[in-house]
C-alpha cells in the first residue's frame, strides 16, 4: 500500500468552555489513501464535524487541537503557519458545508464567488477564471446562464451544487463534505450523492463524507469510521461492516435503520443518549447504553484492535 | 386613438392612486419625505429661490413681514426669508459632513473591533461606551470650543457624538456576520482575511448604515443649531438658523417676533422631517418593527 494521503494520529480536539473541557475529539487515528472515500458516521455531538474542521484547522473558539498530528501528503498540518494553512484550504483540501441555504454570500453572484475562490489562490486572469467557473458549473449540472444569479435565486439543491463546484474548482486532493445533504429533500439528496460520486471519479480525489445517516454513507464511502463520544469505535470497509458489525454501537445503528419490507416492525432505537463530553463515562464510553456491558467495561477503556486486516474495533468482546 | 388615450389616462390614474395609497399607509414616511425634500430643494436652488442677498442689508431694519420681505427683515435690514433659504445649505452641509466623518471613523473601527475581537475589541468598546455615556451636546460644546468656528470644525465636533453609534451598530452586525456559515465556508476554501472583510463582512453590514444615518440626521441639525445659538457656530454673517434664532430672540420682547419665529420654525420642521423620514426608513428596512 502506498503512503496515505491523510494520516491522522492521536488527534485530540478540546473545547475549553466555561462549564468545563469538552473532549469533542479524543484520540482519533485515521488513514486515508489517495482516491479513497471514507464515511464518518455517528450521532449528533459525537465529534464528527469537529474532526472535519480540525483537519482544516478551522475549529471555532474556544476549541483547540491539543494533541496529535494531521499529516497530509507529508506535511503536518497542525504545525503549518496560518498563511500556509490558508493556501492549502480550498486548493488542496476543500470543505462542503451542511447548510447550502446559508453557505453562500447572499450579496455575491454565484459566478463571482466561484471566480473569487480562484483569485484568492493566485489566478490572476479574470477571463480564465470565468471560463473555469463556467466549466465547473456545467460539471455540477448548472448552466452558464446562472453565472450572474444571486444565491436567493437558486433552489437548495442548486445552491449545494454551487457549493460543491466551489469546493472542486481548484481540483483539491481531498474534499471534506460535512452532512452535505442534510438540509435537502430526499430526491435532491439522491441527486447530490450521485453527483458527488461521479465527480469523485472524474477528479480522482479523496473524500471524507460526514453524516449521521449510516445508509447514506454506505452509498458513497469505500470505508467507514463509526464515531461515538469523540472516539472512533469501529473502522472497516463499508460492506463488511454492513455484513457483520462488530461494535455493539454499530450493530445498534444498523438495526435502527427502518426496513421497508417489514412494515409492521417496530422502530428500533438505542436507549439513552450520547454522554456529556465534559465528563464522559469512565471505561468504555458506550457502556451505559451497551447491552453487553460487563464490569470490566465500566472501569477499563478498550484499545482499538485489528480483528482482521483492515477491520478495527474498540471493544473487549474481540481480542 | 381614443382608446389609446383612455389606456394612458387609466395608467396615470392608477399610478397616482397607488402613490396615494402608499402615502396613506406610510404617512409618517411621506410627511418626512416631503419636509426633507423641500429643504433639500431649498438648499440646492437657494440662489433662485432667495429674493435677496442673505448677508447684505437690503431694506430698512426690522421691517415686519410684508409683500416685499415676506418674512420681514432683521436688525440690520437683511431679508429673513433669504437667510432661511441659504441657512438650509449650512444645515445640510454640516449634517452630511458630520455623518461622513463619524462614518469614516466608526465604520472601520467597528469592523476591526468586531472581526478581530479580544483585548482590542474590549478596549475600543470601552472607549466608545464612555463617549456614548457623555451627554452629546455638552461634548459637542467642549470640542467646538476647543476647535473654534468653521464648517469643518463644527462638523467634527458633531461627528464625535455619533462615532459610537456607528461603531456599535457596525460591530454588532460584524459579530453576527462573522459567525455566519458563508464566512466559515469562505475560510474553508482558503479566502484570506482581506477578502473576507471586504467581500463578505463589509457588504453584509453596510445596509445598517443608512438607518443609523437617518436616525442621527435630525439630531445633527439640532446640535448644529444649538452650537450656533450658543455662539460656537459659524462666524457672524453666515446665514445660520441657530445663529438667527439667537439674534432674533433678543428682539422678541420689543415685539419683533418674526426673526426668531421663522428660523426657529425651520429648525423644528427640518428636525421633524428628518426624524419622521428616519423612523419611516427604519420601519421599511427593518420588518421586525412592523406589527
Amino acid at each position: 500500500m502506498s503512503a496515505p494521503l491523510l494520516d491522522i494520529r492521536g488527534l485530540k480536539v478540546y473545547y475549553f468552555a466555561r462549564r468545563g473541557t469538552v473532549r469533542a475529539v479524543d484520540n482519533v487515528s485515521l488513514k486515508l489513501t489517495k482516491g479513497e472515500s471514507l464515511g464518518l458516521v455517528g450521532e449528533s455531538g459525537c465529534g464528527k464535524s469537529t474532526l472535519g474542521l480540525a483537519i482544516l484547522r478551522l475549529v471555532p473558539e474556544p476549541g483547540r487541537i491539543v494533541a496529535g498530528s494531521v499529516i497530509f501528503d507529508g506535511l503536518d498540518l497542525t504545525k503549518l503557519s496560518e498563511e500556509d494553512m490558508r493556501r492549502i484550504r480550498g486548493s488542496r483540501i476543500a470543505m462542503v458545508f451542511q447548510d447550502p441555504m446559508t453557505s453562500l454570500n447572499p450579496l455575491m453572484k454565484i459566478g463571482e464567488q466561484l471566480t473569487e475562490t480562484l483569485m484568492v489562490h493566485g489566478e490572476a486572469d479574470k477571463e480564465v477564471a470565468k471560463e473555469k467557473a463556467i466549466s465547473i458549473l456545467s460539471d455540477v449540472g448548472i448552466g452558464p446562464e446562472r453565472f450572474n444569479d444571486y444565491p436567493h435565486q437558486l433552489s437548495g439543491g442548486m445552491r449545494q451544487r454551487v457549493m460543491i463546484a466551489m469546493a472542486l474548482i481548484l481540483k483539491p486532493d481531498l474534499v471534506i463534505a460535512d452532512e452535505p445533504t442534510t438540509a435537502l429533500d430526499v430526491v435532491t439528496q439522491a441527486q447530490i450523492i450521485d453527483l458527488m460520486k461521479d465527480l469523485k471519479e472524474k477528479y480522482k480525489m479523496s473524500l471524507i463524507f460526514i453524516s449521521h445517516d449510516i445508509s447514506l454513507v454506505s452509498e458513497v464511502a469505500d470505508r467507514m469510521a463509526v464515531m461515538y463520544a469523540g472516539q472512533v469505535v469501529e473502522l472497516g470497509d463499508v460492506l463488511s461492516i454492513f455484513d457483520e458489525p462488530l461494535h455493539p454501537y454499530t450493530k445498534a445503528l444498523l438495526e435502527a435503520i427502518p426496513n421497508i419490507e417489514l412494515a409492521d416492525q417496530k422502530l428500533v432505537y438505542i436507549p439513552g443518549s450520547p454522554p456529556d463530553l465534559v465528563s464522559p463515562p469512565p471505561g468504555c464510553r458506550f457502556h451505559p447504553r451497551c447491552p453487553f456491558a460487563t464490569d470490566k467495561c465500566k472501569v477499563e477503556e478498550p484499545e482499538m484492535i485489528e480483528v482482521r486486516p483492515g477491520r478495527w474495533v474498540k471493544c473487549f468482546r474481540y481480542g | 386613438m381614443a382608446r389609446f388615450e383612455l389606456t394612458i389616462s387609466r395608467h396615470i390614474a392608477r399610478f397616482f392612486a397607488r402613490r396615494a395609497k402608499w402615502g396613506a399607509e406610510h404617512y409618517i414616511t411621506a410627511t418626512g419625505a416631503i419636509l426633507v425634500s423641500t429643504i433639500i430643494i431649498m438648499a440646492i436652488f437657494a440662489p433662485w429661490i432667495a429674493p435677496y442677498d442673505p448677508i447684505r442689508p437690503v431694506g430698512d431694519p426690522l421691517t415686519p413681514p410684508c409683500r416685499e420681505y415676506i418674512f420681514g427683515t432683521d436688525s440690520i435690514g437683511r431679508d429673513v426669508f433669504s437667510r432661511i433659504v441659504y441657512g438650509s445649505r449650512i444645515a445640510l452641509q454640516i449634517m452630511i459632513l458630520a455623518a461622513m466623518m463619524s462614518l469614516a471613523v466608526g465604520l472601520p473601527l467597528g469592523l476591526i473591533s468586531g472581526y478581530v475581537g479580544g483585548p482590542l475589541d474590549r478596549a475600543l468598546s470601552l472607549i466608545m461606551d464612555s463617549l456614548y455615556a457623555f451627554p452629546g451636546l455638552i461634548l459637542a460644546i467642549a470640542i467646538a470650543y476647543a476647535l473654534g468656528p468653521g464648517v469643518i470644525n463644527i462638523s467634527a465636533s458633531i461627528a464625535v457624538i455619533y462615532i459610537p453609534t456607528y461603531f456599535r451598530m457596525i460591530r454588532a452586525e460584524v459579530l453576527s456576520v462573522r459567525e455566519s456559515l458563508y464566512v466559515e465556508a469562505a475560510k474553508g476554501l482558503g479566502a484570506d482575511t482581506k477578502t473576507i472583510l471586504f467581500k463578505y463582512v463589509l457588504p453584509n453590514v453596510l445596509p445598517s448604515v443608512p438607518v443609523v444615518f437617518s436616525l442621527n440626521a435630525a439630531d445633527a441639525i439640532l446640535t448644529e443649531a444649538g452650537l450656533s445659538f450658543l455662539g460656537l457656530g459659524l462666524p457672524a454673517p453666515t446665514p445660520d438658523w441657530g445663529f438667527d434664532l439667537r439674534s432674533g430672540y433678543l428682539y422678541m420682547p420689543a415685539g419683533y417676533w418674526w426673526i426668531a419665529t421663522f428660523s426657529g420654525l425651520m429648525i423644528v420642521l427640518s428636525t421633524l422631517g428628518f426624524s419622521l423620514l428616519g423612523e419611516g426608513i427604519n420601519e421599511i428596512l427593518n420588518p421586525r418593527l412592523e406589527r
